[in-house]
């Protein structure tokens, strides 16, 4: 199913031609379609919504302009006129909220920070301090930007400096700025495109979530199985071996933003932890790691088990290896999986994995911190599974905690998190923003849940949502979804619980869980036909609410947040 | 010098491209028609096919050869063709250009 094309409204006050064209023909997901904005105007048409720009109706706005010809002052300051701090700042309030008011009209607004051409010297010495700086300027300038447009929803600020600096003195041309009115080089253009797609898949929960990593001369340098693990080239005095170090530090930071890794390497498992266990200089331990494929079969088939493992789809997987051979084979094997190119110099790895643009995420959460932490856990419980004969003992084992609470202001963007990026048990798919969210559950006839989950081995944190719509007598569930990190716990049947009981306790006669099928939510499905609801369609489930629909057993349901319910209600383990 | 000029050129088309849909985009041909009732190119992208050129060459040959301001300063027609493009910027490097 081919995903619908993002329409994007580009404002700037310099000719974006060139931008439009690169996005255009860049036909990476998603797909954009530019239109371009009336050139100049960038403050009328963010304020006149009824400008026919607005009709294309895009999901989203680029609004990009030079520091000078949006704030007078600014362009005083280039002139190294004496202005006054307070008057620059109010007017980029004004600018600030010129875009912010923007947001209702559409989905996200992005918003490239100013940038000074690389020529630009200003004061020299003086430029960052003096009162008539324009450096200093434009640092204050960027900086209130920031804090103005930090709380806006949907408003995000791309670093344009950095897409400056990647291309370097070039990055200004004279020659375009004059002959065509813009000021940058393609390669500047380029970087934005790549950054407004990173962003853009971030919000439509397309970001990476697993690294996974072959071991030689990849993680350390040399074959640990020849030479033991105290010969392998890591740290010490040594740059490759430094490199080596400051590679495992940089995934390391990935893996404290949220990202998991894994391991795929054709080694002898033992000799291989036995190296990460005991090599005192590697940074990354066998408790980084959310799995392992250490043995000799093809590498593809290893990643398509730890990613079936995990439960995470190819599409959020990245394979790094030093090898072309096996780079080669896995992005012939499994096109979905991300191969990137990787350089032969070990002392460029750091830069290399810094450089991948497939990890952005529009919010960051607590549960992103510790999500390594959770899939560890999650291997420790595969491994007590291995040793139990039924999914009851396994479930009865784990000491399974759920708590429901309602949507409130404290968990709204874990919860619209969850709902922007979950897929697989997600009964409707509906993407909404956090404020949209928040708005949909304060109707009347609305109410959302969010849940919990915890057990011996961790916190899983919030990991589910189940909403409920009325409409006279009748409940629809419209949100279904849950992590599937946490599948098959008896969190799926706690979801129903909690839905069907607020239905009862408004005096509704059923509720309709109604499945909207996508290419990636069969295990939705899958749980509707064993969930007990009577099937009245291929995708229509219903519960008639003369009876309850029962807390699970197996798992202890704290439901005291629920004010709809008895006070302190607690379902303990029976 | 010139087929390393027109080397350089195709490298300059071939970013120019990059933001052109495919039924515009300038096929890496001497005969390809850059102005003119003929050409496919608009004004954006014939300057940037310009100032592309100039950069390659900058930056292959570390020589300036002014193309843009060279062209907006003469009096003369825009060079037709991909090759009349190559002809200018030798001549231009060998010291006979106009301009």
């Amino acid at each position: 199913m081919a995903e619908k094309p993002t329409r994007c409204l580009l404002i700037s006050d310099f000719n974006v031609g060139i931008l439009r064209g690169l996005l255009a023909n860049d036909q990476t997901t998603p797909v954009v379609e530019a239109t371009l904005g009336p050139f100049g105007q960038v403050t009328e048409l963010l304020v006149d919504s009824q400008h026919e720009c607005w009709r294309t109706e895009p999901d989203v706005v680029l609004v990009w302009t030079q520091p000078q010809a949006v704030l007078n002052s600014f362009a005083r300051v280039l002139s190294f006129a004496d202005v006054a701090p307070e008057d620059l700042l109010a007017e980029v309030d004004r600018h600030a909220a010129h875009v912010a008011a923007v947001v209702g009209r559409l989905r996200h607004v992005f918003v490239p920070t100013w940038v000074s051409p690389p020529h630009q010297r200003g004061l020299g010495m003086l430029d960052l301090t003096h009162s008539r700086g324009v450096s200093g300027a434009l640092l204050a300038m960027n900086a209130r930007l920031v804090q103005q447009l930090r709380a806006a929803e949907g408003v995000f600020l791309l670093d344009a400096q950095r897409w400056m600096t990647a291309v370097g003195r070039a990055a200004y041309s004279p020659q375009m700025w004059h002959m065509a009115k813009a000021p940058f080089a393609n390669a500047v253009f380029a970087e934005a495109v790549a950054d407004l797609k990173a962003a853009l898949n971030g919000l439509g929960g397309r970001s990476r979530k697993l690294v996974i990593l072959d071991l030689d001369d990849t993680l350390w340098g040399g074959i640990v199985g020849e030479i033991g693990w105290e010969q392998v080239k890591l740290g010490g005095h040594d740059p490759i071996g430094e490199a080596f170090v400051e590679f495992q530090q940089s995934l390391k930071a990935l893996v404290n933003r949220g990202v998991v890794l894994g391991i795929v390497s054709k080694n002898e498992e033992t000799v291989a932890l036995e190296a990460i266990r005991s090599h005192p200089e590697m940074v990354l331990r066998t408790n980084d790691f959310a799995g392992w494929r250490i043995n000799w079969n093809d590498k593809a088939r290893n990643i398509l088990d730890l990613a079936g493992e995990l439960n995470l789809g190819l599409q959020s997987v990245v394979f790094i290896d030093d090898n072309p051979v096996e780079r080669d084979r896995i992005r012939q094997a499994l096109p979905e999986v991300l191969v990137p190119e990787w350089p032969s110099d070990k002392m460029l790895y750091a830069q290399a994995l810094a450089q991948l643009r497939c990890f952005d995420l529009p919010a960051i959460s607590s549960e992103d911190h510790t999500r390594a932490q959770m899939y560890v856990a999650d291997r420790q419980r595969r491994d007590l599974a291995q040793g139990l004969a039924s999914v009851d003992d396994f479930i009865r084992s784990l000491g399974i905690r759920i708590s429901v609470e309602p949507l409130a202001r404290a968990n709204l963007a874990r919860a619209a998190q969850l709902l922007n990026k979950t897929n697989q048990m997600n009964i409707s798919t509906r993407r909404l923003g956090a404020e949209q969210l928040w708005a949909w559950a304060q109707e009347p006839d609305q109410r959302l849940w969010t849940l919990r989950v915890a057990d011996k081995f961790g916190d899983s944190g919030l990991v589910g949502l189940v909403s409920l719509g009325r409409a006279g007598d009748r409940g629809e569930i419209v949100d279904f979804v849950l992590s599937c990190r946490v599948f098959g716990r008896r969190v799926e049947e706690t979801m129903l619980h909690v839905a069907i009981r607020h239905a009862r306790w408004l005096g509704v006669k059923s509720v309709t869980a109604r499945y909207l099928a996508t290419e990636k939510n069969k295990p939705t499905l899958g749980f509707l036909e064993r969930s007990g609801l009577e099937r009245k369609a291929d995708d229509c489930f219903v519960w008639d609410t003369d009876r309850d629909y029962p807390a699970p057993e197996l798992v202890a349901v704290d439901l005291t947040e629920i004010t709809s319910f008895t006070p302190t209600e607690v379902h303990g383990l029976r | 010098m010139r087929s390393r000029v027109l080397q350089l050129i195709f490298s300059a088309i071939d970013e120019v491209n990059q933001q052109l849909p495919p039924e515009e985009q300038l096929a890496k041909s001497e005969t390809a028609v850059i102005t003119g009732s003929d050409g496919t190119l608009d004004s954006l992208a014939f300057l940037n096919l310009i100032v592309s050129a100039e950069r390659q060459v900058d930056a292959a040959l570390h020589t300036s050869v002014s193309l843009a301001s060279a062209l907006m300063e003469s009096d003369g027609e825009p060079p037709r063709t991909v090759g009349e493009l190559a002809d200018l910027i030798t001549s231009r490097l060998e010291g006979t250009g106009r301009g």
